[in-house]
């Protein structure tokens, strides 16, 4: 079997890469995928170590990391449809003021 | 580097790799594209990477959730909404003007370092890494897990949470109804 070093070097970088995405991009909507990004890289690790250890809850975890992801995109996207109606965009920085 | 012996000699090390290649790729693909629709789809390519990177760690159950969840319905969410919103809207520039469109991918280079010897230096994963193999538990024993025994009420607590957020989604969409008919 594959050590679990790799995976976690995977995982590392699918990390690194959704943070910057995150931090760079302005669409809300690629941000928003960029934490599906960082979630499942998280997830990477769950299983990983889960393995190594012989015990199930590690995919237990990334079951319920996957229950919660399927939360946040519905809330998360419902409130970008929201904004969009008022303000006509998606820049994450045409949203400033708390009035609205 | 013992790990890196035990690699090559594994079974699973291709398909481990391709995987990881393709995932890696299609994230900074999803990352630097400017049109969104083609960085979603991006990102389908990647989940569905990652569902084979379980399916190589023994995970068989989680690799088709990722599928049918994640890669099939979350993302077909995401297309709806983007088809929604981005329909003749010209893409938004790609990166943050000014300093922080240089700090962001430097903090993500640091984080990168730490990370990398973080692992390198652990030793929570050296179970696996002597080449001695470790029964991953079986699809039937991660059901168990999930709905006997102390996940029962975590199982319970997510099943709220997620009326819970469709119930904030039909509160937010009432109320853009209710502003339009004004």
């Amino acid at each position: 079997m594959v050590p679990s070093e790799p995976y976690m070097l995977v995982s590392a970088l699918l990390f690194t890469i959704g943070l910057v995405g995150f931090c760079c991009r302005r669409d809300v909507l690629v941000m928003l995928m960029c934490v599906e990004l960082m979630l499942t890289s998280a997830n990477i690790v769950f299983v990983t170590a889960g393995r190594g250890l012989a015990s199930a809850d590690g995919q237990v975890i990334a079951f319920f990391v996957i229950a919660l992801a399927a939360a946040e995109v519905a809330v998360g996207l419902a409130l970008v449809v929201s904004v969009f109606h008022n303000r006509r965009s998606v820049d994450a920085d045409a949203v400033t003021d708390l009035k609205g | 580097m013992e790990w890196l012996d035990a690699c090559t000699s594994a079974p699973q090390f291709a398909p481990m790799l391709v995987a990881s290649v393709v995932a890696i790729v299609g994230g900074i693909m999803m990352v630097t594209r400017r049109d969104v629709v083609r960085g979603a789809l991006w990102l389908v390519l990647t989940l569905v990477a990652v569902a084979v990177l379980y399916a190589t760690l023994a995970a068989d159950l989680l690799a088709m959730v990722q599928v049918i969840v994640y890669a099939g319905a979350i993302m077909v969410l995401f297309l709806f909404v983007i088809i929604l919103l981005a329909a003749g809207r010209e893409p938004l520039a790609l990166g943050q003007p000014g300093w922080e469109g240089v700090a962001a991918p430097a903090l993500g280079l640091v984080l990168l370092v730490v990370l990398a010897a973080s692992v390198a230096t652990s030793g929570l994963w050296r179970v696996s890494a002597h080449g001695q193999t470790v029964a991953a538990p079986f699809p039937d024993e991660v059901g168990q897990a999930l709905f006997s025994g102390s996940h029962a009420l975590a199982v319970e607590l997510i099943s709220v949470l997620l009326v819970v957020a469709m119930i904030g989604v039909i509160v937010l969409a009432k109320g853009l109804r209710a502003e339009r008919g004004h």
